[in-house]
Formats: structure tokens, sequence, C-alpha cells
């Protein structure tokens, strides 16, 4: 399952230039997301940035979340870092996400990690797409769906958040 | 009233494919891509396709109105046939002059040769107290939003990734948004916003 803050234009990078409000449906949202997860893939940089930021922090729900749950992180280089239960993958991203799927389970989260995600959706390995749209074109920054050959995609929820963020999930999939 | 720019697009942002011909309007892009929820489910989205042309006059691009570039040859009348779906003045960017077109049921398509701003002030005139849209295509939206011409966008946005074509937003810039509604079909998310002034 692949979650993402994300702007009207496509923009997944830095999504804290445009998501200036953070409402309670938003929160309810991402405690759905991931009380549902029992392990994450995540990109080198976004572990890289997270392991600086989140230990020692107790806001929920995604400081306990991402502190507690198991984490295998794409890198070349060995990890640096505070945090319990994270594995490496080396090469063959796609094999590995493929064997986690075959385990019995919660679901396998993607968060943040645009090259993870963008890999994931390519290979056809990615069950679920899960958006959050922030009310704002942010002109500049990597998308999530630049590269990717055509995909059909099947509506599974849309809702407005107070403040105005659109909350919609797609199953990947015709 | 507001100037609001229209756009059927896939979630990826794109609105049209490239190179447009007779038999392909979209482009390298099936039109069923853009408007299949049209024509597959019309009762669930009739109120949103009648969202779309509930106007008191439009601004088109030359490459939605038809395929023909350069000076105007033959009789070229645009897609809709001979009673359009617009009922109302269509003002569309040219850098060739031609007269007006009447057609059936109030649609007149006028040929707009000096610019997007002279087009926009001939169509809030026409419109009177109804709004104006910006009918398209992608390259047309993106010169109104990035001129800061545009009050609201109606998105019909399509669960399909396709991976290449005209994108909607493409050379605007960052613009705050304000979301005013949603509602989502099966098939389409149809999602209205006003534009914030402040980048």
């Amino acid at each position: 399952m692949v979650y993402e803050l994300m702007s009207l234009d496509g923009v997944v990078e830095r999504p804290d230039a445009f998501f200036t409000d953070w409402d309670e449906a938003m929160d309810a949202n991402l405690a759905a997301v991931i009380g549902a997860q029992d392990a994450v893939v995540l990109g080198r940089r976004s572990y890289d940035e997270w392991v600086a930021y989140w230990p020692g922090r107790d806001s929920p729900p995604f400081a306990p979340f991402i502190t507690s749950v198991e984490k295998h992180v794409v890198t070349s280089t060995p990890l640096e870092g505070a945090w319990a239960d994270a594995h490496v993958i080396g090469d063959g991203l796609v094999d590995a996400v493929r064997e986690l799927k075959e385990r019995p389970g919660g679901d396998i989260g993607v968060h943040a990690s645009i090259t993870v995600a963008r890999e994931l959706l390519s290979a056809g390995v990615v069950d679920e797409l899960r958006l959050v749209i922030a009310p704002a074109i942010a002109g500049t920054g990597r998308r999530l769906l630049d590269g990717l050959p055509p995909l059909r995609l099947t509506p599974i929820r849309s809702t407005l958040s107070p403040t105005g963020y659109l909350l919609v999930d797609y199953r990947v999939g015709g | 009233m507001p100037v609001v720019v229209t756009m059927s697009i896939t979630l990826d942002g794109v609105g049209a494919g490239r190179h447009v011909t007779l038999e392909q309007p979209f482009g390298d892009l099936p039109a069923d891509t853009f408007y299949g929820w049209i024509e597959e489910a019309p009762e669930e989205n009739q109120d949103a396709f009648d969202a779309i042309v509930d106007a008191g006059a439009f601004v088109m691009g030359r490459n939605m109105f038809g395929p023909i570039t350069g000076e105007w040859t033959g009789d070229w009348r645009g897609w809709w046939g001979p009673n359009p779906p617009y009922h109302a003045p269509v003002f569309v960017l040219t850098h060739h002059p031609r007269d007006p077109l009447t057609m059936e049921g109030g649609t007149v398509f006028h040929f707009v040769t000096d610019g997007i701003e002279a087009a926009l002030e001939r169509a809030r005139d026409a419109a009177g107290d109804r709004p104006v849209h910006i009918a398209g295509g992608p390259t047309t939206a993106n010169a109104y939003l990035a001129a800061g011409l545009v009050d609201e966008l109606l998105l019909n946005v399509n669960p399909v990734v396709v991976g290449h074509g005209l994108r909607l937003f493409d050379g605007v810039g960052a613009l705050r948004l304000e979301q005013l509604s949603v509602r989502a079909t099966p098939l389409v998310t149809h999602a209205r916003y006003r534009v914030l002034r402040e980048g």
C-alpha cells in the first residue's frame, strides 16, 4: 500500500511546503492506514530523514508506529541510526516486496520514498494507492506518478477533510 | 462572475495526448481516457457534464477546436456536430483570422487573434452575469492559470495513469487553492477548487 501526501499537480517531494493544515480527519485517515500495516518499505533518503527526526518523539499516531514497525530500507550502504527492527534490502526491491507479500500478516506500507513507490507501481506489486491531496499547486518538485507505465485504477473512496484536503484511495488495477 | 478552468484529466494530471488528428481529437490518447465516464455512466455523471457547459461564454485553444494548423482552409466546424453542447459564444484562440461561425442551438465560434487577455475580455462581455469557462486544452488552461486570470478549477479526475501527454499545471508555478466540493463516482472524481491569489 502506497500512502503519499501530494499536491494537486502531483508533487510529493517536500510536502511540508504545501501541507499548511493537518486536521482530525487527516489524522484519523493516517491512523487507519498505519493501523493496518505491520511492515514498511522505505527509500534511503526517507529513512535518513526520519531516523534523524522521529526517535524520541511521541506524537501519535505516526511516531509510535514508525518506531516500532518492521522497516525494510532500500540502500547499498549500511544503515546508521537508532531504530530497531530496520532491515536492508540491497538489490531486488521488487522480489523482496513480493516475498514480504507472501508472508501472513497486515499491509506493507510505502510512505514518502518516491523512488521506491514508483518502482513498485511500475512493477505492478502495489495493491492500493492512498493519497492525501492538498488544495495547492506546488509548481516544482518530484512527482509520484512520473515515468510510470499506463495503470488502470479503481476508486475505493474519496472524501473531503474539514480543512479542504482530498482523501482518496484507489485499488491498482481495473 | 468567475473564470473557471474546466478539464477532465488523468490522475497523473494529463488533459490531452499529443498529435491531434481528424481521427483523434485527444491525440495519441483515446477520448474515453478523459470522457469515458459520461459515455459509460451518463446518469450518475450527467450533472457533472452539465456543469462543464454551464457558462455564459467559453474560451478554448485552437487545438481543442480542431486539428487544422496554419491558415484556415476548408470548412472545419469543430468536433461537436451541427449543435455543439456550449449553447453560448465560444472564443477560439488562433493566430489566423476567420469569420464567426454560427452553429445550431446558440453556439457561435469567434476566432480571436490578439491573445488570451483579449479573448477573456470578450468572453466576459458576452457572458454578462454568468461564468466564463476556459474549456481547454491543457496548454490554454495553463496559460490562463500562469497569468493569474482564473478564479476556479472544475476538474474531473479519471482513475488512470497514462504516463505521457499534455499536463495541466505545467509551467503554472505554485498556487494556493481552496477545495470547494468533491464527489466520487466509480469512474471519475468531480472536484471544484477556488484559486487563492497568493503563491
